[in-house]
């Protein structure tokens, strides 16, 4: 790789590019209908400043986002993006399937998961990511989800493959926005762990599911309804629970309210508004501060 | 007397409804900072202090949450609903980015609410109390204030605020510790009333994730150590993943329940302790910003059952 630029200076560059996609960023957006952060982040990467009206915030986070996948570092966001294009919104839609983030599985926290006729969960491994934790991520996932993909950098996708059962799927992030698929991965709800499912599902998630089997809901107080729902979920089948559990978070989780403000917003900034949340009464301010021009928004402190 | 100091998040200002009528019966005077963009709970609050013929210091320059830097709706509330009420004072937060001119703006501009100085960080005292011609009420943030500090203010009154809570992680708080003795010995330190930041800490924080742990803390004094104010910390036994938040807290109240019953726990039994019991014989969790406001309500009975 030729660098035109001392290293420090690219990496500082680089690192404001990645943060621009922080959550921080966006929430400040929403929240205030601009954003000092942002500002702060477009100087130190040196973002194309045109004078011209027509450059607008939306424009500047595109721009970003292209120098981000290209670049030696694609980050966490550069993945989620790709999954979010590709398989999301581009095998399914919002109206049939739900995406969950961070969702709560035994003693780790999912990275993405997408649920349409089944529950399948995404690891991202970039390739700045260690595998120290992959085994104990999937031991955990297999006991919530009934398909697992690995979606890693190429540095890492011989590993994954090895040290990995033939079972759990391997995706490559290719050029920058392609993914390819190296290994399907096998479709096991029977493999799932119900208490396990109990414990990452909300208290009132756990009772429309029981509703869906036609199981009386337990009638203890709230201090007691854990535990009580816990010996529920012991006795019931796995590959049963699971297809519940799809069933009730693609209600509760529904993202389908989402579509609109999806629709009007950059391709880049799309997967954020999907995995961060915000209040509905300031989207309407997001769109503005997006739309905003960039040489006005470079002076928001 | 006892000035605690709340940042007016949701259940503070419950706490402050809540007890109203006792603290204005105790004479107690609540700085409220405000930290939340919507004014109606403070107004609502504001209200109940009235009715209860209490005062109340509102600070109108707030330096945390939403508010921060802009006080300007506090001030037109103030005007517009409590202007003619003597109980509803104004408290100017002095932090270390204001200078001596906009402290003294910010005095004239509140004139007609007796306003006070809360002193927060700020570096100008010496300056502040030559160019000062009244004599306001100045109170001090212990943490950033000292001897030194407090003398310029020498010939008005004065009171001293201490932050007694020390924070940790959930899980790593000691069964009990010492809070603060500020209670007996404001007086050696010739202040005219002493504050503290209840059971909360003067450590403002908006957000906060799933706890792993849930804590119950509940001051009490300890005759058997000179009446010093000491702090249990209940806290729950299986604290190894943020699940299940209303089965922690029934084995943090179930701990709490157990000391309790040995009769020599010295925890002040007022209506606090009785709805704790209440929660404990149901069996529920009515969710974490009520067990804080349990826990402040408590700590503000038990000030006022030592001080009455």
């Amino acid at each position: 790789m030729t660098r035109t630029r001392p290293l420090t200076t690219d990496a500082t560059r680089l690192s404001a590019i990645s943060r621009l996609f922080s959550p921080g960023v966006f929430r400040e957006l929403a929240k205030y209908g601009q954003s000092g952060l942002f500002a702060r982040l477009a100087h130190r990467a040196g973002l194309p400043q045109a004078p011209q009206a027509e450059v607008t915030v939306g424009d500047a986070f595109d721009a970003a986002f292209a120098l981000l996948r290209q670049s030696g570092i694609r980050n966490e966001y550069v993945y989620r993006a790709a999954l979010t294009h590709n398989v999301l919104l581009g095998t399914h839609s919002l109206k049939t399937a739900s995406l969950l983030t961070e969702f709560r599985v035994g003693s780790c926290k999912a990275d993405l998961a997408i649920l349409n006729g089944t529950g399948t969960v995404y690891e991202i491994k970039s390739d700045r990511d260690s595998l120290a934790r992959l085994d104990n991520q999937i031991a955990n996932y297999r006991r919530v989800f009934a398909k697992i993909y690995v979606i890693a950098g190429d540095s890492h996708v011989e590993e994954i493959m090895e040290r990995t059962p033939s079972d759990i799927g391997v995706m490559a992030l290719v050029r920058w926005d392609r993914i390819q698929t190296v290994r399907e991965a096998a479709d096991r709800p029977d493999l799932v762990c119900p208490v396990t499912i109990c414990q990452s599902l909300r208290t009132a998630e756990a009772h429309a599911l029981l509703r869906n089997l036609q199981i009386a809901v337990p009638a203890v107080p709230n201090t007691q309804m854990h535990a009580a729902l816990k010996d529920c979920f012991a006795r019931l089948d796995p590959a049963q629970v699971h297809q519940e559990m799809v069933r009730t978070l693609k209600k509760s989780r529904n993202l389908a309210p989402l579509s609109d403000l999806v629709d009007r917003l950059p391709v880049s900034l799309q997967p954020a508004a999907l995995s961060i949340q915000i209040r509905r009464a300031d989207h309407a301010q997001l769109l503005n501060a997006i739309e905003t021009p960039l040489h006005i928004a470079m002076s928001w402190a | 007397m006892y000035y605690p100091y709340f940042r007016g998040k949701q259940f503070e200002l419950i706490t402050i409804r809540e007890t109203a009528k006792l603290m204005a019966a105790s004479g107690f005077v609540p700085i409220i900072e405000p930290v939340k963009e919507g004014l109606s709970g403070l107004e609502r609050t504001l209200k109940a202090i009235c009715e209860a013929d209490g005062n109340a210091i509102v600070i109108v320059n707030p330096h945390k949450g939403d508010l921060a830097g802009d006080g300007g709706d506090i001030s037109a509330l103030l005007t517009g609903s409590f202007l003619d009420k003597d109980g509803i004072t104004a408290g100017i937060l002095l932090t270390g980015n204001m200078s001596v001119a906009d402290a003294l703006a910010c005095y004239k501009e509140h004139e007609d609410h007796s306003p006070s100085f809360i002193h927060a960080g700020f570096t100008e005292a010496k300056a502040l109390a030559e160019e000062l011609q009244d004599k306001p009420t100045h109170i001090f943030f212990e943490a950033y204030t000292g001897k030194m500090y407090w003398r310029h203010f020498r010939e008005c009154e004065r009171i001293l605020l201490r932050d007694g809570f020390k924070r940790r992680r959930n899980a790593d708080y000691p069964v009990s510790e010492k809070f603060s003795d500020l209670h007996l010995t404001y007086e050696d330190e010739n202040m005219d009333g002493f504050g503290d930041f209840l059971i909360v800490g003067d450590d403002y924080s908006e957000s906060g994730g799933p706890a792993y742990a849930i804590a119950i803390h509940l001051t009490y004094i300890d005759p058997d150590r000179e009446d010093v104010m000491f702090i249990y910390h209940f806290v729950s036994t299986s604290n190894d993943t943020p699940t299940d938040p209303a089965g922690k807290f029934a084995e943090a109240l179930k701990k709490l329940i157990t000391k309790l019953d040995t009769g020599d726990s010295n925890l002040f039994e007022g209506d606090a302790i009785k709805e704790f019991r209440d929660l404990h014989a149901k069996g529920h969790f009515p969710g974490l910003g009520s067990v804080k406001k349990l826990s402040m309500k408590h700590h503000i009975e038990t000030l006022a059952n030592y001080l009455g």
